[in-house]
């Protein structure tokens, strides 16, 4: 099935991808954003928070921002 | 003033920020026009080049032929880089402009997600404002994070939104940084820029404002405006106490951060140096720093390098003393006709016909080394058969 997948972490962009029926907000966030931890981000479905055993459906919009994010200074 | 947004405020919003987004997608777009015809100015030049070079060949112009050839590699090379540039331009990615209504559901999840959206339609800001934030046990209150809507579509997006504190804790150290990565208003996104620019972009106004937060609430000590150790103000490395950056001195000598108290200034180079590092120089007295003190080449006393460019030490002082002794003594023996002073030393005094001579001193020994019956006139022409009694 194929869901939007928007993706605030790094360069952030936005892009429709396929995931496997039956697919939780969990296994999707470590197929996507592999080696981080899921309590460092904010997931949200549908523009709604979820449990990480949420099962995504067909045309869901997924979207990932880190809530961690180093600023810097001006160069 | 703040206006609480309706239904129908919320709608109207959305199409403002929708229509921003269009003008700046068209902006993008003659960015791509301006690229072209930079591209057609060059081949125009080229086709020129070619014209003439084809009438030098036609005539066994071989020298403008060879000017000709260097005009149209500078050209090719011209035409490689705005190539280049035209690329980078039509590929830059371009997320496509949202909908008047997923600008509305953007509006309505940062409402959810921020409990609250402010918008002041006097200046077309949109804002929310933060949690009060803390780092590192440092209190900075919290913060309005303000879209500017007319801006939406500015290549530069530093310049869409701004960062206020609305109960600011500022450095200490500067007045104008009131976050460690804001300093007058203005974020330094670091990480989250490129996010940040392509949320704006594409309209994604809830994903921008939670990024903004995930900056605001995060550290980095490697990079920030003032750090937060120094956020209470400079510590004066002589006296320990704590002071705002404009009122701590940079000590040139020793490279540190000194109250007024502990600081002051070479009267020579005029640099702000603390007063650890400040040394009276031995002749004038003035405060002088290292670098500025030196040693008398003839006896090795340390003293200021104006003492010594002027020749102040006083070991140079007493010398003129002397000089002016012997021009003394000479002129009473060329008057009196004496060959030798009151010290005793051998001096040229004047040839058998009276006439004035001078020179070095053959001896320099003084009047307790001598036998006071060997001081004797020398006369330039009879150099050698000294000593001569009188």
């Amino acid at each position: 099935m194929r869901i939007l997948f928007i993706n605030n972490d790094g360069g952030g962009y936005a892009d429709y991808v396929d995931v496997a029926q039956g697919t939780t907000v969990d296994k999707f966030f470590s197929q996507q954003i592999a080696g981080a931890k899921s309590e460092d981000y904010l997931i949200r479905v549908n523009r709604q928070p979820v449990a990480r055993d949420h099962v995504l459906q067909e045309g869901d919009r997924v979207t990932i921002t880190p809530t961690k994010v180093e600023g810097a200074v001006a160069a | 003033m703040e206006n609480p947004l309706s239904e129908k405020g919320f709608w109207r919003l959305a199409g403002v920020i929708r229509d921003r987004l269009c003008a700046g997608q068209m902006n993008r777009y003659r960015e791509v026009q301006t690229q072209v015809q930079h591209l057609m100015s060059d081949l125009v030049e080229l086709d020129a080049v070619r014209s003439n070079l084809s009438r030098c060949l036609t005539r066994g112009w071989t020298a403008a032929a060879a000017s000709l050839a260097e005009e149209a590699l500078r050209l090719f090379r011209n035409l490689h880089y705005t190539g280049q540039e035209a690329v980078k331009a039509a590929e830059k990615p371009e997320p496509p402009v949202p909908s008047v209504r997923e600008v509305l559901e953007e509006l309505l999840q940062a409402e959810e997600e921020f409990e609250g959206l402010q918008y002041y339609p006097e200046d077309e800001i949109l804002s929310v404002t933060t949690d009060a934030v803390e780092l590192e046990g440092v209190y900075l209150g919290d913060f309005e994070v303000q879209l500017l809507i007319p801006a939406l579509g500015d290549p530069n997006h530093r310049n869409l939104y701004q960062i206020v504190a609305l109960d600011p804790h500022p450095s200490l150290r500067n007045d104008s940084v009131t976050h460690p990565h804001v300093n007058d208003q203005r974020l330094c996104a670091g990480d989250a820029g490129a996010a940040i620019e392509m949320a704006l972009a594409g309209g994604r106004i809830c994903d921008f404002f939670m990024l903004v937060r995930s900056v605001l609430t995060t550290y980095n000590r490697d990079s920030a405006y003032v750090t937060l150790e120094d956020w209470e103000g400079t510590a004066c490395c002589d006296c320990g106490s704590v002071v705002r950056e404009d009122d701590s001195f940079y000590c040139t000598s020793c490279e540190n951060e000194f109250c007024g108290e502990c600081s002051s200034y070479c009267h020579r180079c005029e640099e702000t140096t603390c007063r650890g590092c400040l040394a009276p120089c031995p002749v004038c007295e003035e405060s002088t720093c290292n670098g500025c003190l030196t040693t008398c080449p003839e006896c090795g006393r340390i003293l200021c390098r104006d003492c010594r460019e002027e020749e102040k030490c006083p070991c140079l002082e007493e010398e003129p003393e002397n000089e002016e002794e012997t021009d003394d003594n000479n002129s009473s023996r060329s008057e009196g006709g004496e060959a030798a002073g009151e010290d005793g030393e051998v001096r040229i005094v004047s040839d058998a016909s009276g006439a004035s001579q001078t020179g070095t001193p053959v001896e320099t020994e003084t009047s307790e080394e001598r036998d006071p019956e060997a001081s004797a006139p020398v006369l330039a022409d009879r150099l050698g058969e000294a000593p001569l009694l009188p």
